[in-house]
């Protein structure tokens, strides 16, 4: 049956994928039919996305993001890739004057330098194919708006918005595209763990939300697989706003 | 298994007053299982394209004034909708010294206040169902980019953009989702057909675009197809940029 978003026949590439938005990025993309390559810190939990994959042709590459030694395993590993999608990514919420180098670091290197390291001994190794698609889960902070204590956070995502618009230009002689998704808060586990908001405080968050709910997985992942597809062949260089009307107000 | 970006069972009003992207909006959402109800001013258009949908639900209606007898038999007949996607006319490249009230009023009217009243009268006669999805077609002009003699789309672009915003946060106590697509140079028949320059000159001009190449209406239209559906459920307020990545540079 006729679907121009399906991704049958493509390999991706899915990293942050033992969890949150990567995970659900893995599951659909399998859905749609690609070969999904996941990668993941978390050996065991990088096991339970491997497994609830669909089809049969599917990797996993244990790694982590800010590791050079394991990019260099995932660049060595994988296939020739038609798409890849970064999730790989930490939040913390610091004050301005709480802000340390150990903090800056730590985020800057899972956030914002490990992907672009992965992106660039990418293409140097000639793993991308023409037309392929590349997918950044950027975010609204930095790029749209923040909160209060997230401007290290912002940065690390204001960063990651910027090298894709370079991608974008520098990669389109290859006909790769470049894209960013800019998601506002979605119900995952970094979401969670950071655990700044108690019930109530949630409540009245989602009254800050015109749709009335916050963000699921799939509501980013779906965007994502529109970038990946065919679908959107001549898109490149843009910062998708996913976040249920929030910036409206 | 259950495709997110199928418009199955969904009726999409799609007006074909303007162009060759009106057209294959209509076409493409058709492909993706939508029921489409055409609305044009001009019979034989609606007619030649109305014989080219599939299904047994599509509708047809000529509207020839926002005034007259054929709007209210539209509101009438026609069903509970999910989705319109309204696309501006085209306007003739005029140097803002040239340009006067008569033509500014023209375009701002049927560009803007048109769609903002369609929707209204829409809603009024209890015609849009929960969580329905409008999509406004405009220009990159005036948001992102501008040229020499450009200013009736840079203000119909930026009005539409802006108000769209209004219409997202007002109408989403419904559901309703109200997002933006802003494309750049789309080589559409009408273009080729009218156009001053040589054919030599317009592959020239094809070579400033990051990705080589004028946009088809077809990119256009699966970004239409993707914010009509429900893969883009918590994308409201937003604006898709479809330029080949032009802006970028």
């Amino acid at each position: 049956m006729y679907n121009p978003f399906s991704l049958e026949g493509k390999n991706i590439l899915v990293t942050g994928a033992s969890s949150g938005i990567g995970q659900s990025v893995a599951v659909e993309c399998s859905k749609l039919g690609a070969k999904v390559i996941v990668t993941g810190r978390n050996s065991e939990r990088l096991d339970c996305t491997y497994n609830s994959l669909y089809g049969c042709d599917n990797q996993k590459i244990v790694a982590d993001i800010s590791d050079m030694d394991d990019l260099e395993s995932i660049v060595n590993t994988c296939p020739k890739l038609d798409g890849i999608s970064h999730n790989a990514g930490i939040a913390k919420i610091v004050p301005i004057k709480h802000i340390n180098k150990v903090d800056i670091s730590s985020i800057l290197s899972t956030n914002t330098v490990g992907p672009i390291l992965l992106t660039q001994m990418l293409v140097k190794s000639k793993k991308i194919n023409d037309n392929a698609s590349i997918v950044f889960t950027s975010s609204l902070s930095g790029v749209y708006c923040v909160h209060y204590g997230e401007s290290m956070y912002a940065a690390s995502k204001g960063a990651i918005s910027g090298f894709a618009k370079g991608a974008a230009l520098e990669l389109a002689s290859h006909g790769i595209r470049v894209n960013c998704v800019n998601p506002s808060i979605i119900q995952t586990h970094i979401f969670e763990s950071t655990g700044v908001l108690s019930d109530e405080q949630l409540k009245e968050k989602i009254n800050n939300y015109p749709l009335k709910r916050l963000g699921v997985p799939t509501d980013v992942s779906y965007a994502i697989i529109y970038f990946l597809s065919s679908a959107s062949s001549w898109v490149t260089g843009n910062d998708l706003k996913i976040d249920g009307g929030y910036t409206l107000i | 298994m259950k495709n997110p970006f199928s418009l199955k069972g969904k009726n999409i009003i799609v007006p074909i007053f303007s162009s060759d992207i009106g057209s294959a909006v209509a076409l493409e959402c058709n492909k993706n299982g939508a029921n489409v109800i055409l609305v044009g001013d001009d019979s034989a258009t609606v007619d030649l394209l109305f014989s080219k949908l599939s299904g047994d639900c599509n509708m047809e209606f000529v509207i020839n004034d926002y005034n007259d007898d054929s709007l209210k038999s539209f509101l009438n007949d026609c069903p509970k909708i999910n989705g319109i996607s309204f696309n501006v006319y085209p306007s003739k490249n005029i140097l803002a010294k040239f340009l006067t009230r008569r033509e500014l009023n023209a375009e701002v009217d049927k560009n803007v206040f048109t769609p903002f009243l369609v929707i209204k009268m829409l809603f009024k006669s209890k015609k849009i169902s929960e969580k329905a999805s409008v999509v406004f077609l405009s220009m990159i002009s005036g948001i992102k980019n501008v040229h020499y003699a450009d200013s009736l789309n840079s203000i119909t672009s930026g009005a539409l953009n802006a108000f769209a915003k209004d219409l997202a946060l007002e109408y989403s106590q419904y559901g309703l989702r109200v997002n933006n697509i802003n494309y750049g140079v789309i080589m559409t028949e009408s273009m080729m057909s009218n156009s001053v320059l040589t054919e030599k000159e317009l592959n020239e001009k094809q070579r400033y675009f990051p990705l080589k190449r004028f946009g088809k209406p077809e990119d256009i239209a699966k970004g239409v197809v993707f914010l009509l559906s429900d893969a883009s459920s918590w994308i409201s307020g937003a604006s898709l940029i479809i330029d080949g990545g032009y802006s970028v540079l």
